[in-house]
């Protein structure tokens, strides 16, 4: 009776080990809708920016890819430089995978022309075509943030003159919210890394 | 057994030493680095690229009384891209302590500054920048 209870525990054990291995897929995050029996996920809408080189980036420029997004600014005296040291961290790690970009939108659409996001990128030392730096309509761009779950707003009291959230978004191939992490702490910003190893591998097995 | 006693000393004694030489001689100077300059240079002086300039190590054509004069008053250049803002409500010696933590603490130099020459370094950049 013992023996048969200790294999019992040893197969379910062993059942637990075998799930870890092969672990759930990250959710898509965000309000899903049902249409006709599909369930729909939660994307990131319509877009049209231009890039540090002036040239019009859409929606299906990025399909295909898995894209790491913030929203940051030039001028920003406060998260910025922390957030996008995060940044060009997870760029130098994903630098030579063909299937990662990373997207930087700017919240001064005003003083952040294509231009200066073009010397802000060389001054990174960064890669023109696999990191975009986005600008454009402030409207537009005020409202694309909400698909990121992004909070930001003008506000002439504080530094700056904006204040915002510093998550870095992890978005898939199909333009879902897959994860994201608050920029300004370096270890939410590993798992992150794990959860683009993650999502990476995903479309491995597919 | 009393030699044991003797080198176990000795340990604790080597253990100490090392991690008060580890440590920042420039506390205060650190505190307000952390607060004030760590957002852009990064606490660990590091910089970002060419955005940001590094800290440690800092440009050595950088000179001390330069740099308190930019932690003054910031830099405000034409050319560069993104502007260091001035820093008004640092008073001399805050800005004294911080000079000595980068320059002492984090570039290991052995010259480090008393209140009175940077207050001297400063007067003349007030200077300059009237000038401007």
């Amino acid at each position: 009776m013992k023996s048969l209870i200790l294999y019992a525990i040893l197969v379910i054990l062993t059942y637990i080990g075998c799930n870890t291995a092969d672990p759930k897929p990250l959710p898509k995050l965000g309000q899903t809708s049902i249409e006709n029996g599909d369930t729909l996920y939660h994307t990131v809408g319509q877009f049209t920016l231009l890039n540090q080189d002036s040239i019009e980036v859409v929606n299906s420029d990025l399909s295909g890819y898995i894209y790491v997004s913030d929203f940051f600014f030039l001028n920003c005296p406060t998260i910025c430089p922390i957030v996008m040291k995060q940044m060009l961290k997870l760029y130098q790690k994903y630098e030579g995978n063909p299937t990662v970009k990373f997207v930087s939108h700017t919240l001064d659409p005003k003083r952040d022309t294509p231009s200066a996001l073009k010397q802000y990128a060389n001054n990174l030392d960064i890669n023109h075509s696999k990191w975009l730096f986005l600008t454009g309509d402030r409207d537009h761009i005020y409202d694309i943030k909400d698909d990121y779950f992004i909070a930001a707003m003008e506000d002439s009291e504080v530094p700056g003159g904006i204040t915002h959230s510093g998550q870095i978004i992890l978005v898939d191939k199909k333009g879902h919210v897959r994860s994201f992490a608050e920029g300004t702490d370096p270890i939410k910003v590993e798992h992150l890394m794990e959860d683009i190893d993650q999502l990476l591998k995903e479309y491995e097995s597919k | 057994m009393k030699a044991n006693k003797v080198n176990t000393i000795f340990l604790i004694l080597a253990i100490l030493t090392y991690f008060s030489c580890n440590e920042a001689k420039y506390m205060q100077g650190k505190r307000t680095y952390d607060m004030v300059c760590a957002t852009c240079h990064m606490q660990n002086g590091s910089g970002v690229k060419n955005l940001y300039p590094s800290l440690k190590p800092i440009n050595t054509s950088i000179t001390s009384s330069e740099l308190a004069c930019i932690i003054r008053y910031g830099v405000n250049k034409e050319s560069s891209l993104i502007k260091m803002p001035p820093n008004p409500a640092l008073e001399t010696v805050d800005i004294t302590n911080i000079v000595n933590y980068i320059v002492v603490d984090m570039n290991r130099s052995k010259e480090e500054f008393t209140l009175d020459q940077i207050e001297a370094m400063l007067e003349n950049c007030k200077e300059a920048t009237v000038e401007q």
